[in-house]
C-alpha cells in the first residue's frame, strides 16, 4: 500500500530532520521551510496529503497565517493540521484550535507519542472521509434509482397512453424553467432549489391516473363523447388517490405529497373552471399550477396525430387567449419570458432521447390543425366534426382511405409504411356472419392502435386491409413493433366468438421516399408474408435508391 | 569521550534525551547536526542590527532544538532571551547575550571535542 503523505512545515532544519527521523519509516514525508512554501505546495498537491505538521513561529508566513488560509479555503476538509511548537503558551494553543488545528504537539518530541498521535489522527480522518464517501455514493445511487423508478413509471403511463416518452421529459423541463423564472421574478412562493427539483421530478407522475382509464377511451383517435370525457376526467383524482393509498410512511415523503397535489390538480384552472375540485387562484398549489401550464404548453407545441406542432408564438397566443383555460397571470408572464431558454432546453430533451434524427415527420406539411379533440381542452367545432366524419372510418374508428389519399398519397418524405392484411378474413365472414367480421376488424384496429404511438397514423385502407404510416422511428424499433402487432393479434380473442382465431400478414418497408412508392413495396412484402400467413416481411431501403436489403423477422 | 560525557560537558540531560529518542546513534546524529545550525549566527547578526523580530525567531528556534536535544543549559538561556524579546524588552535581551553566547560556545566546543575524540 502506498504510504500516506505528511507535510512538515518548520523553519528549523534540525526540527524537521528530527520529525523526519521519527516519521519516515511509516510515512512519505515532504518538508517546507516556511508558511509560504507550505501554501504553495498545498495549493497544487493538497489532496496528496493526509496530515500537516505546522510550526507557529516562521519567517514570511507564520503558522497562524497558514492555518487561517487553510481554514478559509476548507483545505482541512481533506487533511488534519497538527501544530508543533516550542511555544506552548495556552493562548497560542487556543488560537491554533480556533483557527481549525486538529491537535497540538509540544516539544520536546517523544517519537512514540508523536507517532501515536499522528496515526490516530490519520485513522480518524481517513475513517471520516471514507464514511463521507460511502454516504455520498449511496445517496447518489439512491437518487439515480429514484429517478429511474419514476421514469419507468411514467414511461408505463405514456406507453399505455400512446404518447411518445418525450412528453414526460418535456413537461419536466418546462416545469423546471417556469419555476426558476418564477423565483427570479417574485418571492411570493417560497421555493428553494430543492423544491424546484422536487416538483419537476414529481411532474413525471402527473398522468399516472390514466392507468385506470379504459384503453378504448384513452386511445380513441376520434372525439370523446361527453360520457367518455367524464371518464377521462377521473384520471386526475384517481392518480392522486393511488398515491394517497400508499402506506402512511411513504405518503409522508415530500415527493409523494407533491406528486399527489400535481396529479389531483393539474387540470384545475385559475378561474375555478377546471376539474376535479374547481379550485380557484392560489387554492391550487403552485406545483399543480405550473405543471398544468407545462402540460398544456407541451401538448400545443408537440406534434400529435391530430395536429402539427404549434410554434412557441402560436401556442403562447392560444394560451393567452384562454383557449386552454385560465392560468395564473404571473406564470403566463414567466412563460413569455423563458421562450429562449425553453427552446434550447426542449431541444436538449429530444436530442438526449436520440429522436432527433434526420427523418422528417411524414405529415409535417399538412395543415390539419385541431382536427380532432384532444383529451380535455376543446369542444369540437362544427368544422372539426365535419372533418371527423370525413376522415374517420366509422366502423373501426381509425383514419379512413380518404384521409390516406388526401394527406399521404402524394407526400414525398414518407419514412416507413406498413400494410396489414387479415388472414382468412373471408372465411370468418362466411362462417360467422358479417357482424362477427366487423367485430374482428374492430379488434384488429384497436390492437394495432394500442401497439403504435399517437404520432403514427393507422388507416383502414379497405376491407380487411390496414395501413400504418410511421414517423420518426428507428429501424430496430420498427422491426420490433411489427412483430409485436403480429403477435398481439395472434393472441387476440373476440369475446362473443371465442372460437375465432385471427392472424394477420404484415408487409413493411423502411426507408425514405414517396408514400405511393413505399406503399407498393410494403404491399408486395405483405403478399410475400401472406404465403406463410401470420408472418412479417420487411424490406429496408438504404439511403441510395436502388440498393435494397431484404430481411424478415422470424 | 562518550556522548554521555559530552552531555555532561555541555550541561545537558543525556538520560532524558536517550529515553526519548531511544537510540544513541539517533541522539548523536542530531547532536552533530546542531553544529550546522545557523540560528545562533542569525540571532547575533539580528541583535546587532536591532532586527528584534528576526532575533526572536532565531533564538526561539535554538530554544526548540535545545528542548528536543535536552541541552538544558543552553535551553535555559535561550528561553530567557526568547521571553525577553517576546516582551519587547530589548535591553534585557541584550544583557543576556553574553550568557547565551557562553552557553552556546560551551555546547559547540563540547560537541566538537566529542566528535574529534573519535567516539562518533
Amino acid at each position: 500500500m502506498e504510504k500516506q503523505k505528511i507535510l512538515i512545515v518548520d523553519d528549523s532544519e534540525m526540527n524537521r530532520a528530527l520529525l523526519v527521523d521519527i516519521l519516515d519509516d511509516q510515512y512519505d514525508v515532504v518538508e517546507a521551510e516556511n508558511g509560504t512554501e507550505a501554501v504553495s505546495i498545498l495549493s497544487q498537491h493538497r489532496t496528496d496529503f493526509s496530515l500537516l505538521l505546522l510550526d507557529i513561529m516562521m519567517p514570511e508566513m507564520d503558522g497562524f497565517e497558514v492555518l487561517a488560509y487553510i481554514n478559509k479555503y476548507h483545505w482541512n476538509d481533506t487533511f488534519a493540521v497538527i501544530m508543533i511548537s516550542a511555544d506552548d503558551s495556552p493562548q497560542n494553543i487556543k488560537r491554533a484550535y480556533d483557527l481549525g488545528a486538529f491537535d497540538y504537539i509540544s516539544r520536546p518530541f517523544d517519537p512514540t507519542i508523536v507517532q501515536r498521535r499522528i496515526s490516530n489522527t490519520m485513522f480518524l480522518y481517513a475513517r471520516q472521509q471514507r464514511l463521507e464517501k460511502i454516504i455520498a455514493e449511496q445517496f447518489s445511487e439512491q437518487e439515480k434509482n429514484n429517478k429511474l423508478m419514476i421514469s419507468v413509471l411514467s414511461h408505463i403511463v405514456e406507453f399505455r397512453n400512446g404518447e411518445s416518452g418525450l412528453h414526460v421529459l418535456r413537461v419536466n423541463a418546462i416545469t423546471k424553467c417556469l419555476l426558476k423564472q418564477l423565483t427570479r421574478k417574485t418571492d411570493k412562493y417560497p421555493l428553494s432549489k430543492a423544491d424546484i427539483s422536487l416538483i419537476s421530478t414529481a411532474s413525471a407522475l402527473h398522468d399516472i391516473g390514466k392507468i385506470s382509464i379504459p384503453g378504448e377511451i384513452l386511445n380513441k383517435p376520434g372525439r370523446l363523447t361527453p360520457e367518455e370525457f367524464e371518464v377521462m376526467k377521473t384520471h386526475s383524482a384517481i392518480g392522486s388517490q393511488m398515491l394517497l393509498e400508499l402506506p402512511a410512511e411513504q405518503q409522508e415523503a415530500p415527493i409523494v405529497q407533491v406528486a399527489s397535489e400535481i396529479c389531483r390538480w393539474h387540470h384545475e384552472r385559475y378561474d375555478g373552471k377546471g376539474y376535479p375540485d374547481g379550485l380557484q387562484g392560489e387554492e391550487i398549489p403552485i406545483s399543480a399550477q405550473v405543471v398544468a401550464l407545462a402540460d398544456v404548453y407541451d401538448a400545443l407545441t408537440s406534434e400529435r396525430c391530430y395536429k402539427k406542432a404549434y410554434t412557441h408564438e402560436d401556442a403562447l397566443k392560444m394560451i393567452l387567449e384562454g383557449q386552454c383555460g385560465t392560468f395564473n397571470p404571473l406564470l403566463l408572464e414567466c412563460l413569455q419570458e423563458i421562450a429562449d431558454t425553453l427552446s434550447t432546453e426542449l431541444t436538449d430533451v429530444s436530442t438526449e432521447q436520440g429522436l432527433k434524427n434526420n427523418i422528417q415527420a411524414v405529415r409535417g406539411k399538412i395543415d390539419y390543425d385541431r382536427l380532432f379533440s384532444y383529451e380535455k381542452y376543446t369542444v369540437l367545432s362544427r368544422k372539426q366534426r365535419h372533418l371527423q366524419l370525413l376522415y374517420i372510418d366509422s366502423l373501426t374508428n381509425v383514419y379512413n382511405r380518404r384521409y390516406y389519399d388526401e394527406h399521404f398519397e402524394s407526400a414525398e418524405d414518407a419514412e416507413a409504411v406498413v400494410v396489414i392484411d387479415a388472414d382468412n378474413f373471408k372465411q370468418i365472414n362466411d362462417n360467422y356472419g358479417h357482424t362477427a367480421g366487423d367485430t374482428v376488424l374492430q379488434g384488429i384496429a384497436q390492437m394495432i392502435l394500442s401497439c403504435v404511438r399517437k404520432s403514427d397514423a393507422v388507416i383502414r385502407y379497405g376491407g380487411d386491409e390496414f395501413v400504418i404510416v410511421f414517423s420518426n422511428i428507428p429501424a430496430d424499433v420498427f422491426k420490433k413493433k411489427l412483430e409485436r402487432i403480429r403477435a398481439a393479434i395472434d393472441l387476440l380473442t373476440i369475446e362473443k366468438y371465442p372460437e375465432i382465431h385471427i392472424s394477420v400478414s404484415i408487409g413493411g418497408v423502411y426507408g425514405k421516399g414517396k408514400t405511393k412508392e413505399l406503399f407498393t413495396v410494403a404491399d408486395n412484402m405483405m403478399y410475400q408474408a401472406k404465403a406463410r400467413k401470420n408472418f412479417v416481411t420487411i424490406q429496408f431501403l438504404s439511403a441510395d435508391i436502388g440498393e435494397e436489403r431484404e430481411g424478415d423477422l422470424l | 569521550m562518550t556522548l554521555k560525557d559530552c552531555y555532561t560537558r555541555l550541561g545537558g540531560d543525556y538520560d532524558e534525551v536517550l529515553g526519548r529518542l531511544r537510540r544513541e546513534q539517533t541522539v548523536q546524529k542530531f547532536v552533530f547536526k546542531f553544529l550546522d545550525d545557523k540560528s545562533f549566527d542569525l540571532f547575533e547578526v539580528s541583535m546587532d542590527s536591532k532586527d528584534y523580530g528576526e532575533a526572536l525567531r532565531a533564538v526561539h528556534t535554538i530554544k526548540g532544538i535545545c528542548q528536543n536535544l535536552s541541552f538544558t543549559k543552553l535551553y535555559e538561556s535561550s528561553e530567557a532571551a526568547t521571553k525577553a524579546l517576546k516582551e519587547n524588552d530589548y535591553e534585557k535581551a541584550a544583557a543576556m547575550r553574553p550568557q547565551l553566547s557562553d552557553d552556546y560556545s560551551q555546547t559547540v566546543s563540547a560537541i566538537e571535542e566529542y566528535k574529534q575524540s573519535g567516539e562518533g
